[in-house]
């Protein structure tokens, strides 16, 4: 890995991003357990020599208002709620795009994995967000949480693949 | 006149927000084929004139690098040119693609605007606005 990205720097690549095609407002908040609710976990791969793992957080009902504002829709739409999983894949794999070129340079190219979509317990969660080498948690202006977290990972298991 | 445009995404996601792009940026759109990875995209390739297309690099089966490889080899298909949009830009990816034959690049996320300049760059060199 050429470089690690800071907190602050992931910080504001995710909010920049949420803002830019979502619409969504963040600010960067103190790391603390997830309290409660439903979660919904994107992760990506990159992978240029070592192989990392992004990932990209966020409480289940937040998702299908960021695909509504990604896909000018309403938020309580069917279609929203259907494409809410590919759209919180489709930020990751925006987010991984531009922190591919920060971590291992604009010479190389990085592999980018397809996003995978699931739900997470918050223990299981928690657990992961710590072992990161890279991690930021992030507020909406509605109080809903964000995390993201980049993590190295072994070459032939990134988890969940 | 319209342009006959095939967007290759395995989201729907982004499918949709090509298409929406399109619309917003005033581009004459019609018909918009749809394919989930480069195998369907060359099956909509064969059977229909296609004016341009907006390809992701990353899907299943068939990645958009393979199918703008398949195209520069296939004679007719040659000079349909491909537009990759995907959120990969590192310098030497942008380059591998262009030699492989792809035509432009767009990074995700983008704005109409951006998809507009890139249309008119492709299919009008030289030429500032379109029609549209």
């Amino acid at each position: 890995m050429v470089s690690k990205p800071t907190r602050e720097r992931l910080g504001a690549l995710v909010s920049g991003l949420l803002e830019s095609a979502a619409f969504v407002f963040t600010e960067i908040v103190e790391d603390k357990p997830w309290a409660s609710g439903d979660i919904l976990g994107a992760r990506v791969t990159l992978e240029h020599g070592e192989r990392a793992e992004l990932s990209l957080c966020l409480p289940s009902d937040l998702a299908p208002e960021l695909a509504a504002n990604l896909l000018a829709l309403e938020s309580d739409s069917e279609e929203a709620r259907s494409s809410a999983g590919d759209a919180v894949g489709e930020l990751a794999n925006m987010l991984a795009g531009t922190l591919a070129v920060e971590v291992f340079g604009r010479d190389v190219v990085c592999k980018i994995g397809v996003p995978r979509v699931a739900p997470e317990a918050a223990a299981d969660h928690d657990h992961h967000f710590g072992l990161a080498v890279c991690h930021v948690a992030l507020q909406t202006d509605n109080g809903q949480r964000v995390d993201a977290a980049l993590a190295v990972v072994p070459a032939e298991t990134g988890r969940g693949s | 006149m319209s342009y006959r445009v095939l967007i290759v995404d395995d989201s729907s996601v982004v499918r949709h927000m090509v298409r929406r792009a399109l619309t917003i940026s005033g581009i004459e759109a019609d018909p918009v084929f749809e394919a989930g990875n480069g195998r369907e995209a060359l099956a909509v390739l064969h059977g229909n004139w296609i004016d341009i297309v907006f390809a992701d690099i990353n899907m299943p089966l068939m990645s958009g690098a393979e199918l703008v490889e398949v195209m520069a080899r296939e004679g007719m298909l040659s000079a349909t040119p491909v537009v990759i949009v995907s959120s990969e830009h590192s310098e030497k990816r942008v380059q591998e693609l262009k030699q492989l034959g792809a035509r432009a690049f767009l990074v995700k996320p983008f704005r109409p605007e951006a998809i507009r300049q890139v249309f008119c760059e492709v299919l009008h060199p030289g030429k500032e606005t379109h029609h549209g």
